[in-house]
C-alpha cells in the first residue's frame, strides 16, 4: 500500500476532479455552503445569513449549519482561516474558505445539476428560460 | 436572582446576549466532542440569530426557538449516529459500502449502545420498568423453581419412569372402602410369584425407631423394614458396606442395619462406622451398609433401614394389612402392559378366595404419580397464577414504555427522517426492551431466590420432594425465557406502534403535543387485559381464602387451645409383659399429673390427627354385618380422662372411669358415627362389642357404656370415622396386650411448648432409655393438617394483591395521561360551564370503561378457572355468587381509587391556563 498522501498536499487538476466525482452528489445543504464560500472566506454567520438569501429554500439552522460546517471540514472540502475575526461583541469567530477540492467538488457539482437540468428540459419538465 | 451577583465587566462594556435556556439545553444533547469543537461558536450565533428573530415579534421569535431546538436535537442525534459509525480518525468517506453482515453487527452494537445510555439517562423509567418486571420474572421463576424440583425432574433413581408402586384396594362391594390400603405377606408372596411384567418387587414397612445408648439421650428417628429385594427394585447400593442378602430377610436373619448418608455424617463424623453395633428399639443391631447421599426412601429423613423378615413358610394372615410395596417393570413392558397383568391375576385370586378378594385387590400406580401427584393441582394452580402474574406485568410495562413511546415520538420520528429504516427501528426498540428486561431478568433471578426460600419455609411440610427443590440449569432456562419472552411481548407491539408512520408521528407531535386517539384506545386495551387478569387472580384467592376459612371454621369436635400431645412408645424387649408396661404407663402419668402448670393429662392409642392405631374388624354380639358394609371402624384405646382432657363431648352414657380396671368388666365408648352406622335405631348402650381375630382364642366383650361426639380423626376436610374406644387398662383382655405406642394428651393452664421440657425430663427419670416423640401444641396438629390449603392460599393472595396493585398502576397511568391530553378539552368545558358532576363523569368514564372490559372478559374465563379450583375447595362451590360479587366490588373500588387522583388533577384544572398552554 503506498503511503497516504497528506490531505491538503496540492494535488493535480486531474486528481481532484477524479476525488471530486467520488463526492458526488452532494447534499442541498453542502452544497449551499460551498457556493456561499465559493465568494470568499466567511464566519459562520455571515455564511447562515447568505445561505439563506441564496435561492434553492434551503434552510440552514444552527445545528445543521455546524453539522455541515463539520462534515465538508472533515472531507476536506473547507478549513478554518488561521486569522481569527472578531465579531460586534469582540467573540472570537472563525472564518471558513474552500480548499481547492471543496472548489473542485463544488463545481462538479454544478456541472452534475446542469445535466440534471438539461435533462428535465429534453424531457419537457421545464420549459426554456429563452423561449 | 442573578442581577444581584456582581460581574466582572466585559472589555467592550456591551452586554451579551444569552440565548433562552431551551436553545442552551439543547445544544448540550450534542456529542461532547462536537461542543468542545463548535459549542462557543454555536452560542454566539444562537444568540444573535434569536435576537434578529425577536425583531419579527414575539410569535416569530417562538417560532425561531422551536425549529432550532429541533434542529439541534436532529442534528444531536445524527452526530451520535455518525459519531458511533465512523472512526475517530482518519476522518474520509469509507471508498466502498461495508460488507453487509459486518453493517449489521455494527448497528446492533450501536443500538446496544444506544439503549444502554438511553436505560442509563431515564433512571426512574429504567428502574420502574426493570423493578415491575423483577416481580413477574421473580414470582414465576420461584413457583417454577418448585414446580421443576417437585413436579418435573425425574426421582432420583436409575431408570425412574419404571417405578411402581404396589396398592391394595377395597372397593364397597367388599363391605369396606378404602381406595388405597396396605398389602399383606402372603399377598406379597403371591403377587411376586405370580407377576411375569415386573422385574422384581420389595415390601417395606415405615417404622418410628428409639435410638438410645447415644450421648445425647434416647432419640426417636425415622427407619423401615425392608426386604433384601429393595436394593434390586431401586438398584441401589451402599457407598460403604454391604447390602441385605437374602439370609438377613429370612425368619432367623442377624441383626444387621444400613444407616443413611447424613446419619454417617452426624453421628460418626464421617468415619469408621461398619461393625459399629447401635441399640434399636431396645436391641442391639450392627451396621453394615451406609446409604448413598441421595437415596431418600421411603422418606426424605428416613436414617435406618432393617431387614424385614419374612417366612414363606409362616407368612401370617392375608387380612393382616401392614406393609407398602414398589416393583420395577421388566425392561419394555409398559405400565398398561403391567396393570392388564395384574387383572389377570388378580380374578385367579378373587377364584381362590372369594372370601378376601371380592372387591378386594391389588393396583398399580407410577411411583411418580403417586409421590408428587397430590401436589400436582395446587402447584399447577399456582404456577398458572404467576404466568398470569407475569402477563400483567408485561401489560403493565408495556402501557409504560407506550406512554413513553409518546415523549419518543420526537426522536423516532427524526430517526426515520435521517433515514433509518424501520425494521432498523424496531430492532433499536427491541434492544432497549431487552436491556430492561436483562435487568429485570438479573433482579427477578434474586427475587426469586428470597421466594424459594419463603415458599419453602410456608410450605411446612405439605409438598412432597421439597428437599429437592433447588434454583437447577432448567430453572435458569426457564428464567432466560421468561425475559426473552416479556421482552418481545412488552417491546414488541409498542415498537411497531411507535414506528408506523413515525413522520406524521412527528409531525402531530411538534404540532400539538398530543399522541394519537389509537394509541390511548390501544392502552385501554391493555389496562383492560390487566384487570380481566388480575380479577381472575383475585377471584382465586377469595376462593381459597373462603375455603380456607370454611375449614377452619369446622368444629373438629376436640378442643385445641392449651392442649400438649407427645408419643411415648415402651418396647416389648424393655417391658415384655403387660403388667410392666401398664406399671410404667401409671407411673408416667402420677408424675405428668403432678407436672406444675398440668391441669389434667391422659393416655391414649389415639389422639386425632396425630397417631392412630388403624382400623379392625369387630363383631357385635347378636348382629350381623350388612355384605355392603363390614363391622370395621378406628380403634382407640384412651385411658381414664382423655375425654376430659380434649373436650370429646359425652351424648349419653358415661365415659371411663378410675373403676374401669382389668379385674372389672370390659367396657367400651363409641362415637355418634359409629352408631349411626352400625347400630341405626338401636339403644348402643348395653350392646357388646369385640375386637374379631382370625385366632382361636377369641378376645373378651366389652360392654358399650357411653356414646361421645364425633371428631376430625385424619384431617378437617375429611368426614368423622366410626370410633370405638377401649378403656387402656383393660386392653390386655381386650385386645390380648397392652397398647405400645400409646401418646400422652395434657390439658394445661399455661402455654404447652413450655411444657416439653419438664415432661421429657420426667420420662428420663423414669426411663432414661426412652424418647420422646414428636411434642407438640394440638394447635400445630391441626395447622399442620391445614398446611397445604394456607400453602396455596398464602401464594395465591399475595399473587392477587400483587396483581391488584399493578393493574390500578395502570388504570392510574392511563388516565392520568388521558386527562393530561384532554386538558384542553376539559378547560373549554369548565369554560363554558361544565359542572364538577360532569367532569368527574367524562374522567371516570375513560377511566372505568377498560374496567367494565375487563371484568366481562375475567368473568367469562374465571369458569374455566373455576373447573381447575374446584378440587381445592373446601365447603364451597367455586362458582360462589358472593366471592364473584365481592371480588369485583373489590376490583370496581380499587379502580375508582385509582381513577381518583387524575379526576381531582381534572377538577382543580384552571381553564385560562389549560387553554393558554395550547
Amino acid at each position: 500500500m503506498p503511503p497516504a498522501a497528506p490531505r491538503h498536499a496540492p494535488q493535480s487538476p486531474a486528481e481532484l476532479a477524479r476525488r471530486a466525482e467520488a463526492l458526488l452528489p452532494l447534499r442541498p445543504a453542502d452544497l449551499h455552503v460551498l457556493l456561499v464560500l465559493s465568494d470568499g472566506p466567511l464566519h459562520s454567520y455571515g455564511i447562515s445569513k447568505a445561505a439563506d438569501s441564496v435561492a434553492g429554500r434551503v434552510a440552514l439552522e444552527l445545528g445543521s449549519l455546524y453539522r455541515t460546517l463539520n462534515r465538508l471540514r472533515t472531507e476536506g472540502l473547507i478549513e478554518p482561516v488561521a486569522k481569527i475575526e472578531r465579531g460586534p461583541q469582540g467573540q472570537e469567530r472563525r472564518t471558513w474558505r474552500l480548499t481547492a477540492l471543496g472548489r473542485a467538488v463544488a463545481r462538479a457539482e454544478a456541472e452534475r445539476l446542469r445535466e440534471v437540468v438539461e435533462a428535465a428540459r429534453t424531457r419537457k419538465l421545464l420549459r426554456d428560460p429563452m423561449s | 436572582m442573578s442581577e444581584l451577583r456582581p460581574r466582572a465587566p466585559h472589555p467592550d462594556a456591551l452586554p451579551r446576549p444569552r440565548p433562552t435556556p431551551l436553545v442552551r439545553l439543547a445544544l448540550r444533547l450534542l456529542p461532547q466532542r462536537f461542543r468542545a469543537e463548535y459549542g462557543a461558536e454555536m452560542l454566539e450565533l444562537a444568540a444573535e440569530r434569536e435576537l434578529r428573530a425577536a425583531a419579527g415579534g414575539r410569535k416569530a421569535r417562538l417560532a425561531w426557538r422551536a425549529r432550532t431546538c429541533f434542529d439541534l436535537i436532529r442534528t444531536a442525534l445524527a452526530e451520535r449516529l455518525a459519531s458511533s459509525f465512523t472512526p475517530t480518525t482518519p476522518p474520509t468517506r469509507s471508498p466502498r459500502p461495508r460488507p453487509r453482515g459486518e453493517r449489521s453487527m455494527s448497528t446492533f452494537w450501536h443500538d446496544f449502545r444506544l439503549a444502554l445510555r438511553g436505560a442509563w439517562r431515564r433512571p426512574s423509567f429504567s428502574l420502574l420498568v426493570a423493578g415491575t418486571l423483577a416481580l413477574g420474572i421473580g414470582t414465576s421463576t420461584a413457583i417454577f423453581t418448585v414446580v421443576h424440583g417437585v413436579l418435573l425432574q425425574p426421582l432420583p433413581f436409575d431408570e425412574p419412569e419404571d417405578l411402581v408402586r404396589v396398592h391394595g384396594r377395597f372397593d364397597p362391594e367388599s363391605g369396606f372402602d378404602f381406595p388405597e390400603f396396605p398389602l399383606s405377606v402372603p399377598e406379597y408372596l403371591d403377587y411376586r410369584a405370580a407377576a411375569k411384567a415386573v422385574e422384581s418387587v420389595a415390601l417395606y414397612r415405615l417404622a418410628g425407631l428409639s435410638l438410645t445408648g447415644l450421648e445425647g439421650g434416647p432419640e426417636r428417628v425415622r427407619g423401615a423394614y425392608v426386604t433384601p429385594e429393595l436394593q434390586r427394585v431401586l438398584r441401589v447400593e451402599p457407598v460403604l458396606g454391604r447390602g441385605f442378602l437374602p439370609e438377613d430377610g429370612a425368619p432367623e436373619g442377624s441383626d444387621v442395619l444400613w444407616i443413611s448418608h447424613r446419619a454417617w455424617q452426624d453421628r460418626f463424623g464421617g468415619g469408621e462406622v461398619l461393625g459399629h453395633r447401635l441399640t434399636v428399639d431396645g436391641r442391639p443391631r450392627t451396621v453394615v451398609g451406609v446409604m448413598p447421599d441421595a437415596f431418600r426412601f421411603p422418606q426424605p429423613d428416613t436414617q435406618l433401614w432393617l431387614p424385614l423378615r419374612i417366612d414363606p413358610a409362616n407368612p401370617g394372615s392375608r387380612q393382616s394389612h401392614g406393609f407398602r410395596s414398589i416393583a420395577r417393570l421388566e425392561d419394555g413392558v409398559a405400565l398398561a402392559a403391567a396393570d392388564a397383568e395384574m387383572r389377570q391375576i388378580m380374578a385367579a385370586w378373587q377364584a381362590e378366595y372369594p372370601d378376601i378378594h371380592t372387591g378386594h385387590y391389588l393396583f398399580l400406580r407410577a411411583l411418580h404419580e403417586d409421590t408428587v401427584g397430590a401436589a400436582r393441582t395446587p402447584l399447577l394452580t399456582l404456577l398458572l397464577a404467576s404466568g398470569l402474574v407475569l402477563l400483567i406485568v408485561c401489560a403493565n410495562v408495556a402501557s409504560i414504555v407506550l406512554a413513553k413511546g409518546e415523549d419518543r415520538g420526537r426522536e423516532i420520528g427524526v430517526r426515520a427522517a435521517l433515514g433509518a429504516s424501520r425494521p432498523r427501528l424496531v430492532q433499536m426498540l427491541l434492544l432497549e426492551g431487552l436491556t430492561l428486561a436483562a435487568t429485570g431478568g438479573l433482579l427477578g433471578l434474586g427475587v426469586a431466590r428470597l421466594l424459594v426460600r419463603a415458599l419453602l419455609a410456608l410450605e411446612a411440610g405439605s409438598l412432597p420432594r421439597s428437599t429437592e427443590v433447588t434454583m437447577s440449569p432448567a430453572v435458569l432456562v426457564f428464567a432466560l425465557a421468561a425475559t426473552a419472552a416479556t421482552a418481545i411481548l412488552f417491546t414488541l407491539l409498542p415498537a411497531f406502534q411507535a414506528t408506523s408512520a413515525p413522520q406524521r408521528k412527528l409531525a402531530e407531535a411538534t404540532l400539538r403535543g398530543t399522541a394519537s386517539s389509537r394509541r390511548v384506545l390501544f392502552r385501554q386495551g391493555l389496562v383492560a387485559a390487566e384487570v380481566a387478569l388480575s380479577f381472575l387472580l383475585v377471584l382465586g384467592a377469595g376462593l381459597l381464602i373462603r375455603s380456607l376459612n370454611e375449614l377452619l371454621r369446622v368444629d373438629p369436635g376436640f378442643q385445641t387451645q392449651g392442649i400438649l400431645v407427645a408419643g411415648v412408645v415402651p418396647t416389648p424387649t424393655q417391658y415384655p409383659d403387660s403388667e410392666q408396661a401398664m406399671a410404667f404407663w401409671r407411673e408416667l402419668l402420677e408424675k405428668v399429673r403432678a407436672l406444675p402448670g398440668v391441669e389434667r393429662a391422659a393416655v391414649s392409642s389415639y389422639v386425632p390427627m396425630m397417631q392412630g392405631s388403624g382400623v379392625w374388624d369387630f363383631d357385635l354380639e347378636g348382629h350381623q354385618a350388612r355384605s355392603d358394609l363390614a363391622f370395621n371402624a378406628v380403634f382407640a384405646a384412651p385411658g381414664e380422662g382423655y375425654f376430659e382432657v380434649l373436650g370429646v363431648p359425652l351424648r349419653s352414657g358415661r365415659v371411663f372411669d378410675g373403676g374401669d380396671r382389668l379385674d372389672a368388666e370390659p367396657v367400651a365408648v363409641v362415637n355418634e358415627e359409629f352408631v349411626r352406622r352400625f347400630l341405626p335405631g338401636v339403644d348402643p348402650l348395653g350392646e357388646r362389642i369385640r375386637v374379631a381375630t382370625s385366632q382361636d382364642s377369641p378376645l373378651s366383650w366389652a360392654r358399650i357404656v357411653g356414646v361421645v361426639g364425633d371428631g376430625r380423626g385424619e384431617s378437617l376436610d375429611k368426614e368423622p370415622m366410626p370410633v370405638y374406644y377401649f378403656a387402656h387398662e383393660q386392653t390386655p383382655s381386650t385386645i390380648g396386650g397392652p397398647s405400645r405406642g400409646l401418646a400422652v394428651v395434657m390439658r394445661t393452664t399455661i402455654d404447652p411448648a413450655a411444657l416439653v421440657a419438664p415432661l421429657r425430663a420426667t420420662l428420663r427419670e423414669i426411663d432414661p432409655e426412652l424418647p420422646l416423640i414428636s411434642p407438640q401444641p394440638m394447635t400445630e396438629v391441626l395447622a399442620e393438617s391445614t398446611a397445604r390449603q394456607r400453602f396455596t392460599t398464602v401464594v395465591l393472595a399475595v399473587f392477587a394483591a400483587v396483581a391488584l396493585l399493578l393493574g390500578a398502576s395502570g388504570i392510574y397511568g392511563v388516565l392520568a395521561f388521558a386527562v393530561a391530553q384532554r386538558r384542553r378539552e376539559i378547560g373549554i368545558r369548565t369554560a363554558l360551564g361544565a359542572r364538577p358532576v360532569e367532569l368527574l363523569r367524562l374522567v371516570a368514564r375513560q377511566g372505568l370503561l377498560p374496567v367494565w372490559i375487563g371484568l366481562l372478559v375475567g368473568g367469562g374465563a374465571s369458569f374455566a378457572l373455576a373447573r381447575l379450583l374446584s378440587g381445592l375447595l373446601y365447603g364451597i362451590e367455586p362458582t360462589d355468587p358472593t366471592t364473584y360479587a365481592l371480588v369485583a366490588l373489590g376490583v370496581i373500588v380499587v379502580a375508582l381509587l385509582a381513577c381518583w387522583s387524575p379526576a381531582v388533577r381534572a377538577l382543580r384544572l384552571d381553564p385560562t391556563r389549560a387553554l393558554r398552554a395550547e
